[in-house]
This record gives C-alpha cells, sequence and structure tokens, in this order.
C-alpha cells in the first residue's frame, strides 16, 4: 500500500509533458527507514505475519551472551551482549569505617527516610546533589557508544537511567546489608553479637560499550551477574592498629535475594489499521498498539510508551517462602514493580502478555547463569 | 579518605567516605608477580578487533593480556555552527582517553583526571599527523578510549606489613612503575584507535602503530650504568609493568610509528639514560620500541584486512540476495 500524495500540478507538466501519469518516486527500503521511520515500522509490524524490521518477532528478545569475572580488578564483574547492546559491569569494594557512636541501623535499612536526617542521605531531588547508600550504582554512557550521546557529563538519559537502577536495587532489596558488616574479632561466640566497626560499600559501575536499545535490560542483567560473581577478600578489625585489614587469601561472596528480581522492557509502537483501505492519513483514533519486546533504538525512537517489569519467578524448591504468595501463570510470579512511561492505556491483557513474556526472559538468564556456575545452588542464601 | 563535595549528576557514595581494602601481608614476599616465559624480543598477544560497535562510525576493540580497551570514533561530522566556532580549514581532532572506575587498583572517579588528560593529549599527538585532516574542512573528528582494565602497580600499593607491632607502609622502590603503566595504556590506545580510524573510513597517511621498550641493567647496579662494563644491558620489548625479578628498567619509551612512512609520531621516554656514548643508548631504545611497534602494525593490518573482507562479502551477498528473501520488507512505493 502506498500512501500516496497529490502531486504538484507544475512538476507533473514539466516532467511529463505527453505522458498522463508520471513516472511514480520510488525509495529504496534503507532511504525509507530514514525519511519516514515510523512508517516504515508500521508497514512491517502490519506485514502477515508481523515481523520487525530487525528481522525478530515482535515477541521475540534478543538473545545475549553472559561473561563474567573477566576484569582484574574488580571484585565482580560481568559483561553482557545483546544484540549490539554491549555492556560492562564491574563492582569494588571499598570500606566504610563507622566512627565512635555512629548509627549503624542506617545503614542496613533500604528505606532512605530513616537516616535522611543524620547523613542528608536521599534522592537527587531534594536539593540537588547528596550522599548516597552502601550500594552506590552509576551508569555511565558518555563513552562513545552511541552517536546520540555527546560526551562529557552525564546527561538526562544517563541520569535517569542511574537513578532508576538504583530505585531497581533499593525496591528489589536485591543484597542482603546485613552481609556488608565488618564485626570486630571478639571473643563472642555468637557472629550477631559482635561490634559492628565497619561495613563494605560496593561501588557498581555500569559503562555501555556499545548502544542499540533496551539499555535498562542488559545493565540490570549486567549487575545482577555481576553481583553473584562478586567475591569480597576477608575483612577483619586489627585491634592493634585500630583499623580494617583485608586477607586477600580469603575471598567470600555476599548473600543475595535467593529470588533474582528480573527486568523486562517492552514498548508500544501505534499501527494504524484503518490505513490499509483509505489512502488517507491520521486515522489515529483506530489505531491500536503492537507490544515489541527488548526494542532496539530504532524501534525505541518511535515508542509512544515503555513499559518496564520487574518481576520474580519463584523456584519450586522455595516455596516455603512466605512472600510467594501470588500464583499466576503457572509458575509462580511476583511482580514487584512496573513502571510504565508514555500515554497509552494498558489492558490487562497487555499485562499478562507482558509478564509471560518477562517470565521467559528471565529463565534465559537464569540458564545463564548457570551456564557460569553462577547459580542459587552454589551459595548460601 | 573523606569524601568531596558530592557530584549532582551522579549515585554519590555514603558521606563518611570510603577507603579502598588495604591488605595486610605477613611476609614481604607474599604476592610474585607471574614469571614470564616470553623471549625479550617478542610482544605479547594482541587481540584486535574492528567495528563492534554498530551506532559509531568507527570502532575497536583490544586486548593485551589484562590491558582491555574499547575505540570508538564520532564523526567526521560537521562542527556546531555558531558564533564562538572559529572557521576551521582541517578537521578538528579530538582525543579522550577515560579510565573505567574499576580498570585500575585503585578506584578511579568518573571525572577525567591529570593522567587521562596527559595520555589524551598524547594519543592526539600520535594520531594527528597520520590523517588527512585538509580532506574533512567545517568537521569534527573525536576519537574516544574506554579503558576498561589495565595493568598497573598492582596490589602491593594498598598492602602493608606489620613489624614488631606496627605497620611499615611499602616502600616504592620502583618510582617509574605508574608512568610505565600508562606507557603499556598509551601504546594499546594508539594501536587501537587507528583500527578505530581506519574502520571509520578516515583517510589517513598511515596506520599508526604502538610500541613499548624498556632498558634494563643486570646487576641491578643501577648507578654504574654508564661506565662500560658494568653489567650489560638488557632490552626488552613490550614489557610487564611488574617486572618479574623484581629489578626495575633503567628507562621506558613508548612511541606511535608509521610504518610505511618510516616516521614517529610521538615519543615518550621516561627514565635515565647516559649520554656518555652520546645517543646511543637512546638510539637502541627507539630501535627496539619501534620493533615492537613494527611487530602490533602486523596485527593492525590483519584487523584491518579482515574488516575490509568482511564488508565486502557482505555487500556481494546483499547485491546477489533480493531484499524480499530476507525479510528485510518490501520497497514501498511513494508516488509524488
Amino acid at each position: 500500500m502506498a500512501s500516496s500524495v497529490s502531486a504538484p500540478a507544475s512538476i507533473a507538466q514539466n516532467n511529463t509533458p505527453d505522458t498522463s501519469e508520471p513516472p511514480p518516486l520510488t525509495f529504496s527500503t534503507s532511504l525509507f527507514r530514514h525519511i519516514s521511520p515510523a512508517l516504515y515500522l508500521q508497514r512491517h509490524l502490519l506485514h502477515e505475519p508481523p515481523i520487525r524490521p530487525n528481522g525478530r518477532h515482535p515477541s521475540q528478545h534478543r538473545d545475549f551472551t553472559l561473561t563474567t569475572n573477566s576484569l582484574s580488578h574488580a571484585h565482580g564483574s560481568a559483561v553482557v551482549r545483546t544484540g549490539d547492546t554491549a555492556v560492562v559491569c564491574g563492582i569494588r569494594g571499598e570500606i566504610l569505617t563507622l566512627a565512635p557512636g555512629d548509627d549503624h541501623t542506617a545503614f542496613e535499612s533500604y528505606h532512605r527516610s530513616h537516616a535522611s536526617g543524620t547523613y542528608g542521605r536521599g534522592s537527587r531531588g531534594s536539593g540537588g546533589a547528596s550522599w548516597g547508600d552502601l550500594i552506590v550504582s552509576n551508569l555511565e554512557i558518555s563513552t562513545g557508544c552511541s552517536k546520540k550521546y555527546p560526551l562529557g557529563p552525564p546527561g538526562s538519559f544517563a541520569q535517569t537511567l542511574s537513578d532508576q537502577i538504583q530505585e531497581l536495587i533499593r525496591v528489589s532489596k536485591l543484597v542482603d546489608l546485613t552481609s556488608l558488616r565488618i564485626c570486630a574479632q571478639d571473643a563472642t561466640p555468637e557472629p550477631s553479637q559482635r561490634p559492628i566497626k565497619g561495613y563494605w560499600s560496593l561501588y557498581i559501575d555500569v559503562l555501555c560499550i556499545s548502544l542499540d536499545g533496551n539499555l535498562l535490560d542488559a545493565a540490570w542483567y549486567a549487575i545482577v551477574a555481576a553481583l553473584r560473581s562478586l567475591k569480597l577478600p576477608l575483612a577483619s578489625w586489627n585491634h592493634l592498629e585500630e583499623r580494617i585489614f583485608c586477607d586477600r587469601s580469603s575471598l567470600h561472596p555476599i548473600s543475595l535475594r535467593g529470588n533474582l528480581p528480573m527486568v523486562a522492557t517492552f514498548i508500544l509502537v501505534p499501527v494504524a489499521r484503518s490505513s490499509e483501505s483509505a489512502g488517507s492519513k491520521g486515522h489515529t483514533h483506530n489505531s491500536d498498539n503492537i507490544i515489541l519486546n527488548d526494542p532496539d533504538a530504532f524501534e525505541e525512537d518511535q515508542a509512544n510508551e515503555t513499559l518496564t517489569i520487574l518481576s520474580t519467578s519463584i523456584n519450586g524448591e522455595q516455596e516455603k517462602n512466605p512472600r510467594s504468595r501470588t500464583g499466576l501463570l503457572g509458575t509462580k510470579t511476583r511482580i514487584e514493580k512496573i513502571e510504565k512511561i508514555g500515554e497509552c492505556k494498558l489492558g490487562n491483557l497487555h499485562l499478562r502478555e507482558c509478564l509471560i513474556l518477562a517470565v521467559e526472559k528471565s529463565s534465559r538468564f537464569t540458564e545463564a547463569l548457570i551456564k557460569e556456575g553462577l547459580d542459587a545452588g552454589n551459595f548460601i542464601v | 579518605m573523606a569524601a568531596k563535595a558530592p557530584d549532582r549528576r551522579r549515585n554519590n557514595p555514603p558521606s563518611h567516605g570510603t577507603t579502598p581494602p588495604v591488605f595486610l601481608s605477613t611476609s614481604s614476599d607474599d604476592i610474585k608477580p607471574a614469571q614470564s616465559s616470553r623471549p625479550p624480543d617478542e610482544i605479547r598477544k594482541i587481540f584486535l578487533r574492528t567495528g563492534l560497535i554498530s551506532s559509531v562510525t568507527g570502532s575497536s576493540f583490544l586486548e593485551i593480556a589484562p590491558l582491555k580497551l574499547s575505540v570508538s570514533v564520532l564523526g567526521p561530522r560537521p562542527l556546531p555552527r555558531s558564533a564562538s566556532t572559529p572557521f576551521a580549514a582541517q578537521a578538528i581532532l579530538t582525543t579522550e582517553v577515560k579510565f573505567a572506575p574499576f580498570a585500575s587498583t585503585v578506584r578511579r572517579g568518573y571525572i577525567r583526571d591529570s593522567s587521562e588528560r596527559d595520555l589524551g593529549s598524547r594519543l592526539y599527538q600520535a594520531l594527528v599527523g597520520a590523517i588527512r585532516r585538509e580532506l574533512y574542512p567545517k568537521s569534527r573528528i573525536e576519537v574516544v578510549v574506554t579503558v576498561l582494565d589495565s595493568e598497573d602497580e598492582g596490589d602491593d600499593v594498598n598492602t602493608v606489613c606489620i613489624e614488631d607491632g606496627r605497620t611499615v607502609e611499602p616502600q616504592f622502590w620502583d618510582v617509574g612503575r605508574a608512568d610505565r603503566a600508562l606507557g603499556v595504556v598509551l601504546a594499546g590506545c594508539i594501536t587501537a584507535a587507528s583500527a578505530a580510524l581506519a574502520d571509520a573510513g578516515i583517510e589517513m597517511f598511515d596506520l599508526v602503530s604502538g610500541g613499548v621498550a624498556s632498558v634494563f641493567v643486570d646487576g641491578g647496579d643501577v648507578k654504574g650504568k654508564g661506565k662500560a662494563g658494568a653489567g650489560g644491558k638488557r632490552y626488552v620489548r613490550d614489557p610487564a609493568v611488574a617486572p618479574p625479578d623484581g629489578d626495575a628498567p633503567v628507562a621506558t619509551c613508548v612511541l606511535g610509528y608509521m610504518a610505511a612512512r618510516d616516521e614517529i609520531s610521538e615519543l615518550w621516554i621516561s627514565g635515565k639514560l647516559s649520554t656518555s656514548e652520546g645517543t646511543a643508548e637512546m638510539d637502541e631504545l627507539v630501535d627496539e620500541a619501534v620493533a615492537a611497534a613494527r611487530s602490533s602494525r602486523g596485527v593492525l593490518n590483519e584487523a584491518a584486512k579482515e574488516r575490509v573482507q568482511f564488508i565486502v562479502e557482505k555487500a556481494q551477498s546483499q547485491s546477489t540476495e533480493t531484499p524480499s528473501a530476507t525479510g528485510q520488507g518490501k520497497d514501498v512505493e511513494m508516488t509524488g
């Protein structure tokens, strides 16, 4: 189907004075993509069966590769590549020494409001800069990963994503903060009774090396995998020196949540179905939305709705977990967070469909973790 | 380490400030750097691949043992049209080198520090002469290097010993090590950046490759190196930053070299060289570094060739296949 625009009469006369019809102006596919990206995407999605310009089915996510512990200086690291999006996540632990009189409970809480009075912690929104939590995550895209994002200090996109990731870590309580304690080695037999001398602070740095859409999912997977691969040296309080020393020879993992929450991002692209019959454009009231799983950069530009779901699938053996009440879609899945940015109405049906896809994607990721030897079985949870 | 003012564009650490872990070593010979079995005239294996980042003009990824870096080339693109932008008859080249926060033993911040700026300007020096900038007037070419992992001082920077009940900070017997670490990174940057520039299709006189060489004095008597017969000199190409047997090189040379034109575009010698025999010692060191650069040039050539073959094969397969067969959609006619 061609959306025909009536040609100006003068051009038609100049070109073809003798014949009745001017030769049609045709574009190559790649040119069409640049001239009218929205229409280009729609044409693909209206194709039977629908196929995206990148050759994927609308509900198909890109496969990804996961490599962990490839960096020599990081305590834990992961490289995730999905399609043309590649991220590197490195985690380093640094030591926070408590001063006498510090209230350590403030550090073990994901709820920032508890401590905001004392240390001025809190979201960036309150007066710009602020101090953070034990887990410090940042995402950097000013690495020349894409033409779109200039070099220099992080722009609004990078800041939004960094904040989103920090928020996801907080909401999902991904890391058991009590496992970051550094205790004095007293004669006290009970480990929980030992005085807390400090904490490990985890710097999670995600660098985007190559960007082709859906950075959040790739970054989240890299973070989860890097946290799983994280091994911190054993830290202990030295009485003589009154400081914390580490032992390089004994490394230990940190404890994460048993059921890892997974992120899946979808976009909704408007498709005007009525345009099949009518030649005129602008039938927006008839438009429908198609859900695209794991969008690439080109599709992201055309989206008028982005949906991010943080969900957890609960394995059979961990059903004793009292929080796993929600039974959905056969496997037990709990939605932990839904972020919806856009103007579309989203029905239950859409949500259910997205959730099934999210579960599918997270099981694929669990598979990748197992392949790296980082499945839950190896860890004391 | 007291934390500085928080960065309002990033997530910040707790206000208490954090310190990198300090390791306690009871005996000084805890960790020995891995012995290298390489002959002195052989460089380490280089992995170089171009065109991995699809959304930029040119890119490359380089890996030499622990060193991992990714280069992307943006441009040539037009300079912004503003009153403050002067007319440029030649392309303006900008180079940026940034270490990832987890790329070195001591965590680096996101703000570029002086050593990164220094590396950036040296990389600029190495590349600027090779690019035919006059072909790209009023435009800008940006080279961005992200160092993901590097070989640097090693963990003994933050190791202390306890002797007789008091702590002894490690003695920096080898002050040039940090410099050498940067030199090795620079050589990698030069090689990878010219591969990325070639991948971007930017016209160049020649590909620049980086090379490193160090001179060691046997016997460890550094002071007597100028005198004849006082310990033979050993030249090592592409030396390890932490030398295996603990002796530090006397001087290290890093250079950017254009093999086809036999030109050195960047030269950086740090350390002490004797001048008793004129420039003989320096010449020999530079020759060794040039030889190392020639070796890495071979890898550079291979990477460029591989990429060209890939592009040609892709173009051929595209011309034979019809667009509909690939499922890439049908041509849409638009009349007008």
